[in-house]
């Protein structure tokens, strides 16, 4: 795992970047209390904390998009002011923002050269600047034409270009808030490569991470915030042993929660024994070109099952269809508690009892300008209707409920909820898929940017729903939560399903099956349908 | 590149709708009238002052904004430009340029408004509209502006008046006409070859990450209406010019056929997309129908009727999928 250790100096020059008491409240809400915080040239300093900790208004401030209330910044040793995004850029700070931030409108190209371009942009100006950006894509494995516009990418990608924006810029000072969050497995592989370059090149790396692994792989330095305080820092040694590795996670775990918590899922239990099946799918196929499927499924009431595969293997359109968000759905049976159905819309498949978390909560999950709880009483408005009338009080009720039982961090509920931090909007988005109570509920990386002691109260909601005899369709980019939370692992590749795996589950053949789409010949393989007939 | 992607670029559908339009006037040309050049080349005078809009039109649009003050400006601009003339007996370009510099301002006094306070540009726009036209008025002192109120014969109302209202390239083409077309190269260029151009379009496609790129969100917004106050105030001298006179309550609801034009063509209301060549097509459509119906003298209300009827078609038709 760790590979990049060899690179790894500790630096000996003062920092590039520190900043001293810096303090920023919103209303009578202190988020950031009273920080030092410094970035170091060649070093990885990694920030991690709960949801709602402040981490990012802390990068935010450094990337000069909040000012704060009170505090000093100095820049290669001079005391700067805090000034706005575009001189923060000139001073060669780049950052890669937590939620999405470039112009889909606009190509590759602008939206890399946006606010720099030259005055005037003529012909060969316009050439030149193709050329050096297309090498700059390159450099970072990726194979896109620079006149393609943002928004037709895959959302992976588009997390790429602003770091390639920051390479073009020439920048030496980074900022990384959960970058690695939105990227499926192969991609993460590649961004760890492109850190551990900056880090060679001498540029200093300031990364938000909510994940362990990463957290000792790549950081120099880690400090964990709480409450908008920086609570513990230390250093983390080159080629740790695994000893110390260890004893530095506890550590990290116990800053963060203020004790020591179990990293993985609660144990499923094995679901209450029930011979009729509640989903039933024969001969599924979704209506993409190239075809996925076909996919022949039963899924008894409390059964959660997991969906492995690498991007493009077919899992999002498969989810889509089944919730009517994409391209449709053609099979030979299609039926959920005995109805046969037939989706077109979203609005149909909520009707049915179908829901669907998607993975990218911003554009396709919530709606910013609504508070908490209006966001999370959308989807099961119909419950709480009577003659087109919304029973508003029994509605907050349920809906504050369940953020409760979500552990939402949040000033006041009726904020809009582009005012909540990353996890936390997460956090909203789940509960709104429950609270619609759907038979069959698909979840797209259920946790995304959410942190490690919010990931178990999540977990245990999507179990607790399972357990009121309802089922789960899970996916996500670690097959480590699928493991942990499903009772069966369905493995895809290329549109079709090559495996279904059941407890105790042998990563490996998983891994090889979803790579290869030939599963090991050892596993436990079994056509997805004869598993619940005995 | 097949069919179907050609199809999805609103350029090639811009250019479908006025194709069609075109065959509509080859079916009913009135006598051969739509097969002569002098027929094109009024329709072109007639949309001079709307094309003039429209071009100014679509960069506000771009950013997702719109300007309802620009039919006010152009009557302040025609106003001011009568009475620096024919009272003032001011230098024909120097009021040009003064007048100019008035539309610029006012657009900016929006556009200023907008950026600065985050209002609406519905709302600010609207109150610019009533203001402007209030000042057109009081200019004026609520008369028209012509030779004859000061005592002149039409005759010796001097140069620009006139000037602007003439033809270029052996009567072949107005200059009114030649004057929009710059205006829209002008445009194009601006958007399509400038620093400016490319915030235009970042704004009005995501500001949030246009602000957080470093672009100046403001500014951008601030030029873009002052530019549209341009092309407004532009657009009221040669409207000044070819009716001779500044008339207060002229170009009344203009600015919602400017609109109508850079919709038809197919620049996105909700900004960040479209352009000043689709707005040329859009003005081109509308021309056109408009001649074609007065050619075969249809009456005013099925006229409107008419017009109503097609351009939700043409929207409808421009209409793009979303992915
Ligand atoms: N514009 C805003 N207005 C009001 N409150 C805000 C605003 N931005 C952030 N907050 C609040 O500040 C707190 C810290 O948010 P921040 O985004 O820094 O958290 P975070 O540590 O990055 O969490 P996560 O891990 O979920 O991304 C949150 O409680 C959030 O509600
Ligand atoms: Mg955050």
């Amino acid at each position: 795992m760790s590979t990049s250790h060899a690179v790894r100096h500790t630096s000996t020059q003062g920092p590039v970047l520190r900043v001293r008491g810096v303090t920023k409240a919103y209303g009578r809400h202190t988020v950031v209390r009273d920080v030092d915080f410094e970035l170091r040239p060649g070093e990885v300093h990694v920030v991690t904390g709960p949801n709602g900790a402040g981490k990012s208004t802390l990068l935010k401030i450094l990337a000069g998009v909040v000012s704060p209330q009170a505090g000093t910044l100095e820049l290669h040793g001079q005391t700067r002011e805090f000034v706005g995004p575009a001189q923060a850029r000139a001073a060669g700070i780049a950052t890669v923002h937590q939620e999405l931030s470039l112009v889909a409108e606009l190509s590759i190209l602008d939206n890399i050269m946006l606010a720099r371009e030259p005055f005037w942009l003529g012909r060969r100006a316009r050439k030149e600047a193709a050329l050096s950006v297309q090498k700059r894509l390159t450099e970072v494995g990726l194979e896109v034409d620079v006149d393609r516009l943002v928004g037709q990418l895959p959302l992976a990608q588009q997390q790429r270009i602003e770091l390639v924006r920051g390479l073009y810029d020439g920048a030496q000072i980074f900022l990384l808030d959960e970058p690695s969050s939105a990227l499926p497995r192969a991609d993460v592989m590649h961004l760890y490569q492109q850190i551990n370059q900056l880090r060679a090149g001498g540029c200093a790396v300031l990364l938000i991470s909510h994940k362990l692994d990463e957290i000792l792989e790549l950081g120099d330095r880690v400090s964990v915030m709480r409450d908008g305080e920086i609570v513990y820092s230390s250093k983390i040694a080159t080629g740790t042993a695994n000893t110390a590795d260890d004893q530095l996670r506890r550590e990290i775990v116990a800053a963060m929660v203020g004790q020591t918590s179990p990293e993985n899922g609660p144990e499923p239990s094995a679901g209450p024994a029930c011979t009729r099946p509640l989903l039933r799918l024969v001969a599924a196929n979704v209506r993409t070109s190239p075809r996925v499927g076909p996919v022949d499924l039963e899924l008894a009431p409390g059964d959660i099952v997991g969906l492995a595969g690498l991007q493009g293997s077919g899992i999002q359109p498969f989810l889509h269809a089944l919730a009517g968000a994409g391209p449709g759905l053609d099979a030979r049976a299609f039926t959920l508690d005995g109805r046969a159905l037939t989706i077109k819309t979203p609005g149909q498949a909520l009707a049915a009892g179908i829901v669907l978390l998607t993975c990218d909560r911003k554009t396709a999950g919530l709606v910013g300008s609504l508070g908490s709880l209006d966001n999370t009483m959308l989807s099961a408005l119909e419950r709480f209707t009577t003659l087109g009338f919304v029973h508003r009080q029994q509605a907050r009720a349920a809906a504050g409920k369940l953020l409760k039982q979500a552990n939402l961090v949040a000033a006041d509920l009726d904020a809009p909820v582009t005012t909540l931090s990353g996890g936390n909007q997460q956090k909203v988005y789940l509960a709104r898929c429950l609270l619609a109570k759907p038979r069959l509920l698909l979840v797209d990386d259920p946790a995304r940017g959410v942190d490690l002691a919010a990931r178990q109260d999540l977990f245990r909601l999507i179990h607790s729903h399972a357990q009121a005899g309802n089922c789960v369709l899970w996916s996500a980019c670690e097959l480590s939560e699928l493991t942990a939370n499903c009772q069966r692992i369905l493995a895809f590749h290329r549109g079709r399903v090559v495996g279904c795996f059941s407890r105790p589950f042998d990563q490996k053949a998983i891994v090889a099956a979803t790579l290869t789409g030939v599963p090991q010949a050892t596993a436990s393989v079994a056509v997805a349908t004869t598993q619940e007939s005995t | 590149m097949n069919l179907r992607e050609l199809w999805d670029r609103p350029l090639a559908r811009a250019w479908m709708a006025v194709a069609l339009v075109g065959v509509l006037g080859c079916c009913f040309h009135a006598d051969g009238a739509f097969f002569r050049w002098p027929t094109h080349r009024d329709m072109l005078r007639q949309v001079a002052v709307y094309g003039l809009l429209a071009c100014g039109m679509t960069p506000v649009i771009l950013t997702a904004g719109i300007d309802l003050a620009v039919g006010s400006i152009v009557a302040v601009s025609a106003v001011a430009a009568a009475k620096l003339i024919i009272f003032g007996g001011v230098d024909p370009v120097l009021a040009a340029g003064v007048v100019s510099l008035g539309g610029l301002a006012l657009g900016g006094l929006s556009g200023a408004v907008i950026a600065k306070f985050r209002v609406q540009p519905f709302v600010v726009t609207l109150a610019m509209m009533v203001l402007a036209r209030g000042l057109a008025k009081q200019l004026s002192g609520g008369q028209k502006v012509t030779a004859y109120a000061a005592g002149l014969s039409p005759t010796e109302a001097t140069g620009l008046l006139t000037g602007l209202d003439t033809r270029l390239l052996g009567d072949q083409l107005a200059t009114v006409t030649a004057i929009m077309i710059a205006c829209a190269i002008f445009t194009w260029v601006l958007l399509r070859r400038t620093r400016l151009g490319r915030h235009i379009y970042a704004v009005g496609g995501n500001p949030e990450a246009a602000r957080l790129a470093g672009v100046p969100v403001g500014w951008t917004i601030f030029w873009v209406y002052a530019y549209c106050g341009l092309c407004a105030a532009i657009a009221g001298l040669c409207q000044a010019a070819q009716e001779t006179q500044g008339d207060p309550d002229t170009a009344m609801g203009y600015e919602l056929d400017a609109i109508a034009m850079v919709v038809i063509g197919g620049t996105s209301l909700m900004g960040g997309r479209g352009g000043v060549g689709l707005t040329v097509l859009g003005v081109l459509t509308i021309g056109w129908l408009q001649k074609i119906l007065s050619l075969n003298a249809v009456p005013e209300a099925s006229r409107l009727m008419a017009t109503g009827v097609i351009l939700i078609g043409a929207i409808l038709f421009q209409r793009r999928k979303h992915a």
